[in-house]
């Protein structure tokens, strides 16, 4: 819960996509924290002391999928009560109750909102 | 040889009834009348012979008194009984001459007497051994006080006077001797022996025993024995012929005898009053009959041979006319026996018979006919059998056949191959041994439900384990086999969809990846756009503002397109999740236009919504249904002018519901209007003024309405005005497992 300058992770293998999203969150002056594949968010998660205050997941990456990655987490103690928002392109409800189970709090199709939507959805629930 | 239950056995014994009883009666009667008139003749007989004896007694008895007459004639006679007075009995040689040589030879005549007034008998002669004697005096009696000679005093002199002896072995007939001035003199008599008499009268012994009742006392004389003992005790009905009339004929049960009698005529002759001479006849019933039976009786012996002759001609001609039924009988046997249609019964006689076998033989023929036409035809059958049996040999799909209790009769080869088990291995069992347990339970509901009302099945979600253990998808079409209406087995025919389905979930799979794929830069586009456009990058000239609007457009049709063609390949792969819940239509639509209010406010439109007062909720998936309106208000607000009116009318019949969206926009042309629901069509009047649109709107809601069981059609002029209805059924959507949803 850091009250000024909330740090987001963002896991997202498309490399244009991760611009966009650092970008926008720059403009909103939030500390963001880039991963382009799921190891490497892992490892940053492992040797760093500061956990960010949520982590914008893709589900797709290029080494793992969500719920692998989610399964991850779990399995630290500091890690498992990070805010998980997972933001895709494609959803099954299938998917998508899983994710949910294993705790993500949100699903999010990127074709569905505006950059600027997701964002605020991402800030409103770091602020809870 | 001769069974009991044979034609010829009938046959004969119809002969042997049919002779036997007119020979039984004629026999029968010939019997009676010939006995009958046998008896009559005999004792006719007896009786004329009875009549012939009383005239030979009459005609004795009449010689006798004139044998007397005679004798009193003689003069040595007159001479010696008119004058002769004395006591002393003195006759001349004379006369005993003249009475040696009057009684000579006069069988008949056992004794000569002349009895004088007093009684005294003086001469007396006696007959024996063909000579005649005198008997000496004295041997000689007075009979002054016997009956006989007071009875004799006092008859006529002209008559003569019949008696008979106390013993009644002798009949006397006895003359008074009066001289002429008509002084008593003297008796004289001639006695016969009554044995004699009855000889004399010669009666044969069929004619029987003859007596001659003398009196009512029943005396009588007889050949047997003569008595004038009573023969009341012996024959008492004899006794009434006395009195009864001349003469007669009668059986007595008493004796078994016939009786004939007849009375002599004794009126020349005086009797004593109690006497009346009845000649009787008595014969055993026996010997009447006896001789007619006897001769019957011998004539069974000319029936006897007659009676087998014709038994013999009766066994002869019933074999003649079995013979050909017998022939008959062992052609069908033996036709049986051979199964040899070919043979015919060779009888050509022009009876009834001989008509039987042609007929016979006709119904062989026929019947020859009409196996070999069968013959041919199960061959022919056979052969058509052959060809199916061969098609499913082998199909390159797998046939599977059962019993109505789910037992495999039979498998074809390829299914063998398909699962690895062999036809002898599964034959009888129940095919739920292939069932994997990634085969959902829903599709045996369902096939069992659609098999058990005699339906068709299809599925192509099945997975079954084969003999190695190894699991395959397939799709099965199960199908009734009945006969009648009665179901007799189940044909199922299975193809290994392993790969297809392994193709179908590559390709969606592309599609999944493909559309991420496209969706990544797509969105990367979209957002720095919009970064641009937000003047993020700074701001931005007119110019420059407009071209970059372009692009975003360009952008987000591309997006749309995306995801209209995700969905279209969604809905065609069938993998679409339904997920009905109660839906209320009316909140549905008035989200839905609340999510199109931009764009309407924008171009100045009224939307005007009527729901009809008592819409019950339906069972529909309000993601697809919601995807439906939207496309049709979206349609109807982009493809109307400014200021357009659209209505929205929701109302329901007892069925369904109906939904009509209706715009006062351009219309969709005549000539287009069946492309209408066809992918990527968009009018060609409206293609000028609005850009965005993928042309699958429709082609989309047609896929969900039709998927929801529901309909959808239109109305259109050009110019004036569009109207759309989708018909959902009130029951609701079916709920689908599937994998995708749709996406907006």
């Amino acid at each position: 819960m850091q009250k000024d300058s909330p740090t987001i992770m963002v896991v997202e293998d498309e490399s244009l996509l991760l611009q966009a999203i650092t970008k926008k969150l720059d403009l909103h002056k939030i500390k963001t924290v880039s991963c382009t594949s799921g190891n490497q968010a892992l490892d940053y998660l492992e040797n760093f002391k500061q956990m960010p205050d949520i982590i914008w997941l893709d589900y797709h990456l290029k080494d793992m999928d969500g719920l692998e990655f989610m399964n991850k987490l779990k399995m630290r103690e500091k890690w498992k009560d990070i805010p998980i928002v997972v933001v895709s392109n494609s959803a099954t409800d299938e998917k998508v109750h899983n994710i949910l189970g294993l705790g993500a709090k949100k699903y999010i199709i990127k074709a569905e909102h505006r950059l600027d939507d997701i964002i605020k959805i991402v800030l409103e629930l770091i602020s809870d | 040889m001769l069974p009991v239950h044979s034609i010829r056995t009938k046959l004969i014994l119809a002969f042997v009834i049919m002779y036997s009883i007119p020979i039984a009666i004629l026999s029968f009667s010939f019997y009676k009348d010939s006995f009958d008139l046998s008896k009559e003749q005999n004792l006719n007989t007896i009786s004329k012979n009875l009549n012939t004896a009383e005239s030979s007694l009459q005609s004795i008895l009449n010689k006798a008194k004139e044998d007397l007459v005679s004798l009193s004639s003689l003069s040595s006679f007159k001479e010696y009984a008119l004058n002769n007075n004395s006591q002393e009995n003195v006759y001349s040689d004379d006369l005993a001459n003249d009475l040696y040589s009057f009684l000579t030879n006069k069988k008949a005549y056992n004794n000569f007497t002349f009895i004088d007034s007093a009684g005294f008998e003086k001469i007396k002669t006696i007959y024996e051994g063909n000579k005649t004697y005198l008997i000496q005096d004295s041997d000689l009696i007075n009979v002054y006080d016997s009956k006989y000679f007071t009875r004799l005093k006092e008859i006529a002199s002209d008559k003569a006077y019949l008696s008979i002896s106390e013993t009644g072995d002798s009949i006397s007939v006895s003359k008074l001797i009066k001289t002429a001035e008509g002084n008593f003199k003297g008796v004289i008599s001639l006695s016969l022996k009554s044995a004699g008499i009855l000889e004399l009268l010669q009666m044969s012994q069929q004619s029987g025993e003859l007596l001659i009742l003398i009196n009512e006392k029943g005396s009588y004389i007889s050949q047997n024995k003569s008595g004038v003992s009573s023969v009341a005790k012996d024959f008492p009905e004899f006794v009434q012929l006395v009195k009864t009339g001349t003469k007669g004929q009668f059986y007595s049960d008493q004796l078994n005898n016939y009786i004939t009698f007849t009375h002599a005529n004794l009126t020349q002759f005086t009797t004593t009053s109690e006497e009346s001479w009845v000649l009787t006849s008595v014969v055993e019933k026996d010997k009447i009959e006896k001789d007619i039976r006897d001769s019957l009786n011998k004539s069974f012996f000319y029936i006897a041979p007659l009676l087998l002759v014709v038994t013999l001609f009766a066994f002869l001609l019933s074999g003649i006319i079995a013979h050909p039924i017998n022939h008959f009988k062992s052609t069908v046997e033996e036709i049986l026996l051979k199964g040899n249609l070919d043979k015919k019964v060779d009888i050509n006689s022009k009876d009834e018979i001989g008509y039987l076998a042609g007929k016979f033989n006709e119904l062989l023929s026929r019947l020859k006919d009409y196996y070999d036409n069968l013959e041919k035809k199960v061959k022919e059958n056979t052969f058509e059998i052959k060809k199916f049996q061969q098609a499913v040999e082998a199909s390159s799909d797998g046939i599977i056949i059962t019993d109505t209790d789910a037992k495999i009769i039979y498998v074809n080869p390829k299914w063998e191959s398909i699962t690895g088990y062999k036809l002898s291995e599964v034959h009888g069992k129940n095919p739920n041994i292939f069932k994997s347990e990634k085969t959902h339970s829903h599709v045996f509901e369902e096939m069992w439900k659609a098999l058990k009302n005699n339906k068709d099945f299809y599925t192509d979600e099945l997975v079954n384990k084969r003999k190695d253990g190894s699991e395959y998808s397939t799709e099965l079409a199960v199908a009734p086999i009945t006969e009648s209406g009665k179901t007799l087995y189940y044909v199922g025919i299975t193809t290994d969809i392993t790969k297809r389905k392994e193709v179908d979930r590559m390709k969606s799979e592309f599609i999944s990846l493909a559309s991420h794929q496209l969706r990544t830069p797509l969105s990367a586009m979209r957002w720095f756009l919009e970064m641009l456009l937000d003047g993020d990058a700074g701001e931005l000239s007119s110019e420059q503002r407009d071209y970059v609007s372009n692009v975003y457009q360009a952008n987000s049709n591309m997006i749309e397109l995306v995801n209209a063609l995700l969905n279209v390949s969604r809905i065609e792969s069938g993998r679409i999740i339904i997920d009905p819940i109660p839906t209320d239509l009316s909140e549905l639509i008035k989200s839905v236009v609340n999510e199109t209010k931009v764009k309407y406010t924008e171009k100045k439109q009224n939307i005007i919504i009527s729901i009809h007062h008592d819409l019950p909720k339906i069972n529909l998936d309000p993601k697809l249904i919601r995807h439906v309106f939207l496309n049709l208000i979206t349609n109807a607000i982009k493809y109307s002018p400014e200021r357009g009116e659209i209505h929205i009318f929701v109302s329901k019949n007892d069925k369904e519901v109906l939904v009509q969206v209706s715009d006062t926009g351009f219309g969709i042309p005549e000539t287009e209007k069946s492309k209408v629901f066809q992918k990527f069509y968009r009018g060609s009047n409206i293609v000028k003024y609005e850009i965005e649109g993928t042309g699958l709107g429709l082609y989309l809601a047609k896929a969900i309405v039709e998927s929801s069981k529901g309909k959808i059609w239109f109305k259109s002029e050009e110019g004036k005005g569009t109207s759309f209805w989708v018909s959902l059924p009130l029951v609701g959507m079916e709920p689908k497992q599937g994998e995708v949803t749709i996406s907006s």
